[in-house]
């Protein structure tokens, strides 16, 4: 019960501490929702990587845009192979940081009980979907449409989080419910009613990865722009989604460590006859609850 | 063997609860870049103000020209300047200009700015601007901590790596200065010091 209680608190300040930065818009382009709250005084270790992944970032943007423009200029196919590899890089660093689905997709995998490939599928599928999402929109968007992309941006990225959370709600909702009810049977020494069947997979990952992934990715929105300024429609579509394959890598990696993590804890907990079990309903439930958590909170902060 | 399972699952355990944390607080997240270049101003009486030079990424630049070189020539011109300025900088009002000051310790809240200009060169942007903070010198010496950094980590900011401060008009003082990290201030959640300009300046005796 005290692991629990400790799992419970740890994702507890998950939740607090996901909310503003995973809402972060472009502060140039839209009005702020609130006040930030920015200044602490309190001293603390700087955090390196943090400081070296951002300027490797930078450095892979500079080069991205210069391979892009190399390529315009000289014709020559020589510089793709190289931008392919910058802009896999470029995702993998991108989708390091919040706003990518990962946290949710966290506690949806652990909310489920799926195989590894499953898994990967899932954590692939949101990375992939929000890179779409964000080429989808530049085309309709830009070419189609022929609106300004800055004001829209924002204006999309706002409906596409409003109808995003809304479902993530419904399906944390639906998880806690059926777990809640499952957790509740095995505390009572009722016999579950899938009997601890290890096939139980995970619902419907296509449409779950959806729900995370719609909400149109500002990094593939620049690099698609960029291309477009050079009529590269064709380049900027196959840099979105190299962009969306390195971030379905980073998303998968944290999706697997985390089904590890999860197998692990429970073969700790499988000395004791009927702990693994609660366990693992207990950690569904939880789950469930946290999934409606974040869609309700991130939907309060949109609207 | 059961050493080596136990081992495995002691790491495996560690690693799940290293990647709950870093999938809430990693925020490797910026969407823009810019390096920025400032110049601390004087007057006769002391320091007048700071302007700032800074230079986008390519690919903001490009976002911001297609939406807002109008007439497509890649240059700025005034009107087109004036809609950059209320749609693409006016927000940031909000965030003190990514500006934050301290004097002697205590925070000066940037709010208002002079002079501003954008200017879109070889398909790059970049936004000039005053930043007014007097700060009367005196006989003994004055601290001035000038941050910058976006509190959403939309946007990473940078010194530039050559020339990224300058002094004007500072003939009539001591002044010392230096760029390094602030030590005494944390963002994003306390994982990082930002890089500041520390200025110290009093009257020449």
């Amino acid at each position: 019960m005290r692991i629990a209680f400790f799992l419970f608190f740890v994702w507890g300040v998950c939740v607090v501490i996901m909310v503003q930065p995973v809402l972060a818009q472009n502060p140039f382009t839209a009005k702020p929702k609130s006040k930030a709250h920015h200044m602490s005084t309190h001293t603390t270790a700087e955090n390196s990587f943090l400081t070296m992944v951002t300027r490797w970032q930078h450095g892979l943007n500079q080069k991205m845009a210069a391979l892009v423009r190399e390529a315009k200029e000289t014709h020559s196919l020589k510089p793709l192979a190289f931008l392919v590899l910058v802009a896999f890089a470029y995702g993998v660093l991108h989708a390091a940081g919040p706003g990518h689905g990962k946290a949710l997709a966290v506690s949806y995998i652990l909310s489920q009980r799926p195989k590894l490939f499953r898994g990967v599928f899932f954590g692939s599928c949101i990375a992939l979907f929000h890179g779409l999402s964000g080429i989808l929109f530049v085309l309709i968007i830009h070419m189609i449409l022929q609106k300004s992309i800055t004001g829209t941006l924002e204006d999309v990225t706002r409906t596409t989080k409003i109808i995003s959370f809304s479902l993530i709600a419904c399906l944390g909702l639906g998880i806690l419910i059926k777990s809640g009810y499952k957790f509740i049977k095995t505390v009572k020494g009722d016999q579950p009613d899938d009997n601890g069947n290890h096939n139980r997979h995970i619902y419907g990952p296509l449409l779950s990865a959806l729900f995370v992934g719609i909400i149109p990715c500002s990094g593939v929105v620049m690099v698609m722009l960029l291309a477009l300024s050079m009529k590269l429609v064709g380049l900027g579509i196959m840099l979105g989604i190299t962009i969306s394959m390195g971030m379905a890598l980073t998303i998968t990696c944290v999706v697997v460590m985390v089904m590890s993590g999860k197998a692990v804890s429970l073969v700790m907990a499988e000395k004791y006859s009927r702990l693994p079990l609660t366990f693992e309903n207990l950690i569904e439930t939880i789950s469930g609850l946290l999934i409606a958590s974040f869609g309700f909170l991130f939907l309060a902060a949109v609207i | 063997m059961c050493v080596i399972r136990v081992g495995k699952q002691v790491i495996y355990l560690i690693l799940f609860l290293n990647v709950l944390f870093m999938s809430s607080y990693v925020m490797a997240h910026p969407h823009v870049f810019i390096v920025q270049r400032l110049k601390i101003v004087f007057d006769d009486q002391g320091m007048a103000g700071f302007e700032v030079e800074w230079h986008f990424d390519e690919m903001f630049s490009n976002m911001i020209a297609m939406d807002f070189d109008q007439n497509k020539n890649s240059i700025l011109e005034p009107a087109e300047v004036l809609v950059v300025k209320e749609k693409a900088f006016s927000y940031i009002a909000e965030y003190d200009y990514f500006f934050f000051v301290k004097i002697n310790g205590q925070p000066f809240k940037v709010k208002w700015f002079k002079n501003f200009n954008a200017v879109l060169k070889n398909g790059k942007l970049s936004y000039h601007f005053f930043v007014p903070c007097h700060v009367k010198a005196n006989p003994s010496f004055k601290q001035v901590v000038i941050a910058t950094y976006d509190p959403t980590y939309y946007t990473a900011i940078f010194f530039a790596r050559k020339q990224p401060a300058r002094l004007e008009n500072g003939d009539g003082f001591v002044i010392e200065s230096t760029i390094k990290k602030d030590e005494n201030t944390s963002i994003y959640f306390g994982m990082i010091n930002p890089w500041a300009l520390f200025l110290k300046f009093k009257l020449k005796s």
